[in-house]
């Protein structure tokens, strides 16, 4: 009885060895992954601050190729939709429908970056308890940011597929930044693809905007960015011209893998006043300085101390 | 056919093959080589002077041009020299000039008073912006195109 026991013993040790080897976040990298092959189709509620507003997703891969729509169902009729790189916004405003190229970004549930290396060294990875989430037993996966740049996300993954059914983002002070939750979801397996096609409604104007947003004048640089926080890299730049005026704004993108900062470089027209110091807009901080005739301004859903550091950090 | 042409332009060949070459190539349409050769002949005996189009579209180039306060780049990969002194002179004192132009628009560059800054001073462009570049939230993703210029 008492080697039957040892025995046992022995081996549910053994497991939790093998168990414990495995590297944790290989089950980020298999949730990055199942946002990008499954077919599925579901809702998801998704508050920002104080708004809520719930999503209809429609995934599918077709010949290694994703295929994506996402319709907004409450208040303003909006469509997404993305075949690959190429993503078109349907965004109706009154009476008109106004189309637009933009250019591919981390919406929910596809919030993970491709390379979750980066994250292992400003996030601790733990694992919590299951729970239900839109019917479906979900396993809870905790990011905890290493030091005060970044903010705490909680991920609920599928345990049969690990696609993220729910997210939510907390700041140092528990205070909720961002969540959003499916609230019912189903894996399909047609492959018809007749889903994929805007709603049109033939009372409203469709206006194309051929403007790709997001793809401006490149133009040299003529700054330096110093100590910006760690684990933040530039991953967008975009330089537009001010209307009226023959000059340029520039638009800097920072990201640490799943928080987002812009830094906008502006030059201050004459009469008008430069603004420093900082406000709290709903979730997003925004920081102000001035300097050699630029008003420079950093938006962005992360702490105080990141807003301002990233304010601070360019020189000219 | 076509090594008699660039011949030709070298002053390298008789005056009988000159008779030839010049029946020869208008049967056969050469027109386009012509072209060519008289171009490369000019570039290399520094007699290329450009053309009127060529003019024009420096100058409407530059008049479009955005003006950037904060200086230019460098091109570091220029390779290839301009024989024509003037042509960069003039596009100088063209962009001085439209420099200019903007900098009275615009305030100095000496430091000026400051005021703190207050929630109503955020141009709704500004995050608008921002979520068009950076937000994992769909509703707001579609929202940012509301105010594109």
């Amino acid at each position: 009885m008492i080697f039957r026991l040892l025995f046992a013993l022995f081996l549910f040790s053994s497991i939790s060895i093998s168990h414990s080897t495995d590297d944790p976040w290989l089950i980020i990298d298999k949730a990055t992954r199942a946002t990008k092959s499954l077919d599925y189709k579901g809702v998801f509620h998704s508050k920002h601050y104080e708004e809520i507003k719930s999503i209809e997703i429609t995934h599918a891969t077709n010949d290694n190729q994703e295929y994506i729509k996402l319709n907004v169902l409450d208040g303003s009729p909006g469509e997404v939709l993305s075949q690959g790189k190429t993503i078109y916004v349907y965004n109706t405003v009154d009476n008109n429908v106004i189309i637009q190229k933009r250019k591919q970004q981390r919406l929910f549930p596809a919030i993970f970056p491709d390379n979750t290396e980066a994250l292992k060294n400003f996030y601790r990875l733990s694992i919590g308890k299951s729970e239900r989430i839109a019917g479906r037993l979900s396993q809870l996966v905790v990011l905890t940011p290493i030091d005060n740049f970044r903010y705490f996300h909680y991920f609920w993954l599928d345990k049969k597929t690990l696609l993220p059914l729910k997210m939510v983002v907390v700041d140092q002070a528990e205070n909720i930044i961002e969540q959003a939750s499916f609230t019912q979801i189903n894996m399909t397996k047609d492959k018809n693809l007749d889903w994929f096609r805007p709603e049109v409604d033939p009372s409203k104007n469709y206006i194309f905007d051929d403007k790709i947003v997001g793809q401006g004048i490149v133009k040299n640089r003529f700054w330096v960015m110093q100590k910006i926080p760690p684990g933040y890299k530039e991953v967008d730049f975009i330089t537009k011209r001010i209307p009226g005026l023959n000059i340029l704004s520039h638009q800097l993108v920072f990201s640490d893998g799943l928080s987002y900062l812009s830094l906008f470089i502006k030059p201050i027209s004459r009469g008008q006043k430069p603004k420093v110091g900082h406000v709290n807009l709903g979730v997003n901080n925004i920081c102000a300085r001035y300097q050699n005739g630029y008003q420079i301004m950093a938006v962005g859903s992360v702490p105080l101390i990141t807003c301002n550091n990233f304010s601070e950090s360019i020189k000219f | 056919m076509n090594e008699k042409l660039s011949s030709l332009f070298d002053n390298e060949l008789e005056n009988h093959e000159i008779d030839d070459l010049l029946i020869r190539s208008s049967k056969q349409k050469k027109k386009n080589h012509w072209t060519y050769y008289q171009l490369i002949r000019d570039v290399i005996q520094n007699n290329h002077l450009g053309s009127d189009d060529l003019t024009k579209n420096i100058i409407d180039a530059i008049e479009k041009e955005p003006t950037q306060l904060g200086g230019f780049g460098r091109y570091e990969n220029t390779t290839v020299e301009n024989k024509s002194n003037y042509w960069p002179i003039a596009a100088s004192f063209a962009a001085l000039f439209v420099i200019g132009l903007t900098a009275l628009n615009l305030s100095d560059f000496r430091p000026i008073d400051s005021s703190i800054l207050a929630e109503a001073d955020i141009p709704t462009d500004l995050i608008n912006d921002h979520y068009a570049s950076a937000s994992s939230n769909v509703n707001f993703f579609i929202q940012a195109s509301h105010n594109i210029k």
